[in-house]
């Protein structure tokens, strides 16, 4: 089975996004606090959980983000998204009306996914640069999925793992099909 | 001892006079009560915070276990006959005011929204406390009983503590194990006082509100499932709950858990439902704004035995001691809320708490003559029914009955006594105190002189009972000719005398004003429309009843009467 760690922001869904996981995933939680202190962390998939506040309220996570090889691959959710917008030179700026507890469709050119509804929490909203291509978005432009054009990471901005979200599992099935997951070498 | 109450399962509730208890600072030490007492039953109440800044009311201990000797589980008419001893005075007054005043409270919610838009959480539920002096000798139980007989409150309960007494009437559940199945239903979303219920049932905003703490506890759940593939799953979504004073929805949430009570709460409390989302950072800000420490609020009570439990939410409480009570209320706050409604809906679930029972009697005045009472099976049908409607028992009958037999045989035969009663009797009457004055029957001729006095005051009773003196105060603001006053009411309609009951002749029929228009149920007007009609000069009238407006008083023969006095003309001033 693959290996996934969630770095928690503190969120109150990441046990949620464990549990959407473990149909694919072994998976360990580590607090965002913690992550100086393990430098060897080794996974398949690293997820950058959501929480609270905004991006540069996370330092130690953006840095350990800057820092991993390029092969690594990372899925962001929603803050994590945010994150890896940030760390790529894009813009993360207030979003109004927030959106929190409420779900939107998905317009995409995948057929999969257009026009599902998806969970959102969020009051803040990526502006990506072109270092991204943007899988799916919702009204407004708003980037849903993003894919970096180099690196092994994408991001969801919207959480697959709520119970609003319409079929949770295709999202997981995208991480298979978007990343390059090789498997840890034993 | 004072009993110990608190729900158990299938609407039945658990009551103990055999207790006794242990209080401890942390959720740690229940390992230890785990251990010790088993199979014991207990009822435990966890404070939801910790040590803080706020300013405190009535602090208890962070935790406390009742570890019951024995104990009865009683269903809901079982509990009843319980608490039937317990009632509360006559004279009860309980008359709560916010320590938080309402421009505070909207100065939270505005910074609390702040917050949301700069993403720091989704949402916050913030409380407040109100509280009331006790004035007179209140007991908690007779409160309880008085407010489980008021609203819906499947998570009740009453914790006899050391110093203090907590009424709790909580709606929610927060958790319960049977088994290896854990259950949770938060409850988001609440319909203010006299708004629709499509402002509930189809709002984004409450909807979204509760979602929010669904997909929390789906959360805090999964942090405590056995198989973390299996994980929690949503076992209905957003049903309506009606608590009497308001009416809520809540979802429900399971998972398998093999944990034990202990690691649950350190992975789920306190509950997401009362605290925000996310919750960690929910909780910083409840501790920065909120100016009162919540104490045992919005903690947990329950149940505790083997493996299984039964918590609530401990939301909609008192907590007392002798001099002073104090309820907390508090609100779900989003982005989208307004800050004035949150003021409503935290004004809503504090709707039901004040007492006001003023010390009533239901006054009858009746006639004795050597034969007896008059009228008397209209008196006894009129008290019994106003009795039953201020929920007051007295064998009216047998009271009528020995009275009638007492005075029969005391009074001289040849004159007629007015006698007046206050119900409930509480304890033997003397003949010389319910006997008023001698009548004399010679006033056939007399013509009662009314003057109209206008009132806009309601009169919530259509009995006669004490507190209603406000005709009595008009009747002292009267003018010399007048024998009495006419009460006109809001409506320009006549409604009575300060003595009487009103009659008029129009068209060769006699009526009298409906009770609609604010009169008295009299005796005499009752036993006469019971009939369908009325002999006045020897003449029989039929007898209904109609409204009679000012503006028809010069179209009209004016009549008054009662039953200790019989019927006179009366001519309107």
């Amino acid at each position: 089975m693959f290996k996934a760690i969630i770095i928690d922001h503190h969120d109150s869904f990441t046990w949620n996004i464990k549990n959407w996981l473990s149909q694919s995933f072994d998976v360990q939680i580590i607090d965002c606090a913690q992550i100086n202190a393990k430098p060897n962390l080794k996974a398949d998939l690293i997820i950058l959980s959501p929480g609270p506040k905004s991006p540069n309220d996370y330092p130690e996570t953006l840095n350990y983000l800057k820092n991993l090889p390029a092969d690594q691959c990372v899925l962001g959710i929603c803050l994590g998204m945010q994150m890896m917008t940030v760390v790529s030179g894009g813009v993360v700026k207030p979003y109004s009306p927030p959106l929190h507890g409420k779900s939107s469709a998905l317009t995409s050119t995948n057929k999969k996914m257009n026009q599902l509804q998806v969970a959102r929490y969020h009051s803040l909203m990526c502006s990506v640069n072109d270092s991204y291509q943007t899988i799916a978005e919702t009204e407004k432009n708003i980037p849903m999925i993003i894919k970096h054009k180099q690196k092994n990471w994408m991001g969801y901005q919207f959480h697959p793992e709520s119970f609003l979200t319409e079929k949770n599992d295709l999202y997981l099935d995208f991480i298979f099909e978007l990343l390059n997951i090789k498997g840890l070498k034993q | 001892m004072k009993p110990l109450i608190c729900f158990y399962k299938n609407e039945k509730y658990i009551y103990s006079e055999d207790y006794y208890l242990k209080s401890f600072n942390d959720i740690d030490s229940l390992k230890m009560i785990e251990k010790e007492f088993s199979s014991q039953m207990k009822v435990i109440k966890i404070n939801f915070d910790q040590s803080t800044n706020q300013k405190k009311l009535i602090t208890t201990n962070a935790i406390d276990v009742f570890i019951l000797n024995s104990h009865e589980i009683l269903n809901n008419k079982e509990l009843k006959n319980k608490l039937n001893v317990y009632q509360l005075e006559n004279d009860s007054t309980l008359q709560f005011e916010s320590l938080v005043s309402e421009e505070k409270f909207i100065s939270q919610v505005n910074s609390i929204k702040e917050d949301i838009a700069a993403g720091r959480f989704y949402q916050i539920n913030i409380a407040a406390p109100l509280k009331a002096e006790i004035k007179s000798n209140l007991d908690g139980l007779s409160l309880f009983n008085h407010y489980c007989n008021k609203v819906h409150a499947p998570y009740s309960a009453f914790l006899p503590l050391s110093d203090n007494e907590i009424i709790c009437l909580s709606p929610e559940l927060f958790l319960k194990k049977e088994n290896n199945t854990v259950i949770t239903q938060p409850i988001k979303g609440t319909l203010i006082t006299d708004s629709k219920m499509s402002q509930l049932a189809d709002s984004e905003k409450e909807a979204a509100e509760l979602s929010m703490i669904v997909d929390l506890l789906r959360n805090d759940l999964n942090a405590i499932a056995t198989d973390s593939k299996q994980g929690s799953k949503v076992n209905f979504h957003r049903k309506i709950l009606d608590v009497g004073y308001t009416k809520h929805t809540y979802s429900e949430i399971e998972v398998q858990s093999q944990k034990a009570l202990p690691d649950i709460l350190q992975a789920t409390f306190p509950g997401g439902s009362i605290s925000g989302c996310p919750k960690r950072e929910s909780l910083i800000k409840i501790y920065e704004t909120e100016e009162y420490s919540r104490d045992f609020y919005t903690g947990t009570i329950g149940w505790w035995q083997n493996n299984d439990f039964s918590l609530n939410i401990a939301i909609r409480s008192f907590i007392k001691n002798n001099h002073e009570i104090y309820y907390y209320a508090g609100c779900g706050i989003v982005y989208d809320s307004d800050p004035k409604s949150e003021w409503l809906e935290y004004l809503t679930k504090s709707s039901f708490i004040n007492i006001q029972k003023k010390d009533f009697k239901v006054l009858d005045t009746l006639l004795i003559t050597k034969n007896g009472f008059t009228y008397l099976e209209d008196h006894i049908e009129r008290t019994s029914k106003a009795l039953k409607h201020y929920k007051a028992e007295n064998d009216v009958v047998l009271i009528y009955k020995q009275l009638e037999k007492q005075l029969l045989a005391k009074m001289d035969s040849t004159k007629n006594y007015r006698v007046s009663l206050e119900f409930p009797i509480e304890s033997n009457l003397t003949t010389d105190s319910v006997i008023d004055r001698h009548i004399e029957y010679h006033h056939e001729n007399k013509t009662y002189l009314l003057e109209k006095k206008y009132s806009i005051q309601i009169n919530d009773s259509i009995f006669k009972i004490n507190h209603r003196t406000s005709w009595m105060n008009l009747f002292n603001s009267k003018s010399t000719p007048a024998d009495d006053v006419v009460v006109i009411n809001s409506n320009g309609n006549l409604v009575e005398t300060s003595m009487f009951n009103l009659y008029y002749k129009l068209n060769h029929q006699i009526y009298t004003p409906p009770l609609s228009e604010g009169c008295i149920n009299g005796v005499f007007r009752s036993h006469h429309l019971k009939k369908g009609f009325i002999e006045i000069d020897s003449v029989k009238y039929k007898i209904a009843e109609r409204s009679l407006h000012e503006s028809e008083i010069s179209t009209v023969d004016i009549y008054v009467g009662n039953s200790v006095r019989g019927l006179f003309k009366a001519v309107v001033l």
